[in-house]
């Protein structure tokens, strides 16, 4: 008798085992269903003209990169692009955004369709030469991911453009200097997506977007 | 001429055996702590105003705009960007303890560290005042 009821109670276990391994598979699979669907919107404030809705997009930028070359919107032509701001000498937060940048470059290394921008705010110490030295170190690809000196307030200008599109309040305390984020821009300058880059988590996510945009672009 | 010579060469010589003969500097893990402490008590404060350069950076450049070229404007103009450039260099200079320790004691890193704690203080001093200063004129503009 005893027997029997160990039987059975071993069945059961087995069977309770079988039923949330089930629900489990279920359950992921309907997360990966979730997220194969999921979208991304445009980022920012929208206006309404004419009947027209106008979304914030990011103003024409002229600067000079770590070859020397000069940058322009014209080079991210059709093309999706990452934008952080950094300095060489940042002691804290730079090297680790500028690792989830390589991180990004490396994960689209072969996909012609996005592009890296990264802004120095220190225009002064930044010279070309100093820009393309810290791109080498990093193992930056020169074609892919430009690292940019020009205007300082042309820099901090256009840096209030991202951050204000992709932020509720760029005068938050911790403003651009320190945010450490990672902006993701689509082929019609419009802010798609953003994230923490110090944060591996965030920027995994931030990975899938990007996927998600490059799909949309197909 | 072939003494002055000579003599550069022995001088060079005596370098290179002074730098390739030195014995790296072992550090304990109680003065790994202790560096690696005062170094990020040193982060802190850095952190903790570096987000007041842009601030810095945008209301000079309002002053400028302004055209006004009274003495008070031109003053803080000049203060808020000797403010910002003191923050740029501090952090263009500073080097970590690891940077230092194959070639430097523990007591001359802890040295070190402390000038540099004093140096961002003075910084930290130079921004608050020069953010607290231009506040209201640039808000007035």
């Amino acid at each position: 008798m005893l027997q029997m009821k160990a039987n059975k109670s071993q069945k059961m276990t087995k069977l309770n085992a079988i039923i949330l391994l089930a629900l489990l598979i279920a359950l992921q699979s309907c997360g990966n269903k979730e997220e194969a669907n999921r979208t991304l919107g445009i980022i920012g404030n929208k206006d309404i003209i004419n009947g027209d809705t106008i979304y914030p997009s990011i103003p024409d930028f002229q600067f000079v990169n770590q070859l020397g070359d000069t940058i322009t919107n014209e080079t991210f032509g059709n093309k999706a692009y990452v934008v952080d701001f950094f300095f060489t000498s940042c002691p804290t937060i730079c090297p680790k955004v500028s690792n989830s940048m390589l991180t990004v470059q490396n994960a689209f290394i072969d996909d012609d369709r996005l592009l890296l921008l990264a802004h120095s705010i220190d225009v002064k110490r930044d010279t070309v030469d100093r820009l393309f030295d810290y791109a080498e170190k990093l193992g930056a690809n020169h074609s892919k991911w430009h690292f940019v000196t020009g205007d300082k307030m042309a820099i901090y200008d256009i840096a209030d453009d991202y951050f204000s599109i992709a932020i509720e309040n760029p005068e938050a305390p911790g403003g651009f200097d320190h945010s450490g984020r990672l902006i993701l821009v689509d082929e019609n300058r419009h802010v798609r997506s953003f994230c923490d880059g110090t944060n591996t988590d965030e920027v995994d996510r931030f990975i899938k977007d990007i996927e998600i945009l490059l799909a949309e672009m197909n | 001429m072939l003494r002055t010579a000579n003599i550069l060469f022995v001088g060079v010589f005596l370098m290179f055996c002074a730098f390739s003969c030195a014995e790296p500097v072992d550090h304990t893990s109680e003065q790994l702590y202790a560096q690696d402490s005062l170094f990020k008590e040193i982060m802190i404060i850095h952190d903790e105003v570096m987000p007041l350069t842009s601030t810095l950076v945008k209301r000079k450049d309002i002053l400028e705009k302004s055209e006004n070229t009274d003495e008070t404007t031109l003053k803080l103009i000049q203060q808020l960007e000797t403010a910002e450039e003191a923050m740029w260099d501090w952090m263009y200079s500073i080097k970590r303890p690891e940077q230092s320790r194959d070639t430097l004691n523990h007591n001359q890193i802890m040295d070190y560290l402390n000038t540099e704690y004093n140096s961002i203080l003075e910084v930290k001093t130079l921004m608050l005042n020069a953010s607290n200063e231009s506040k209201q004129i640039t808000e007035n503009d």
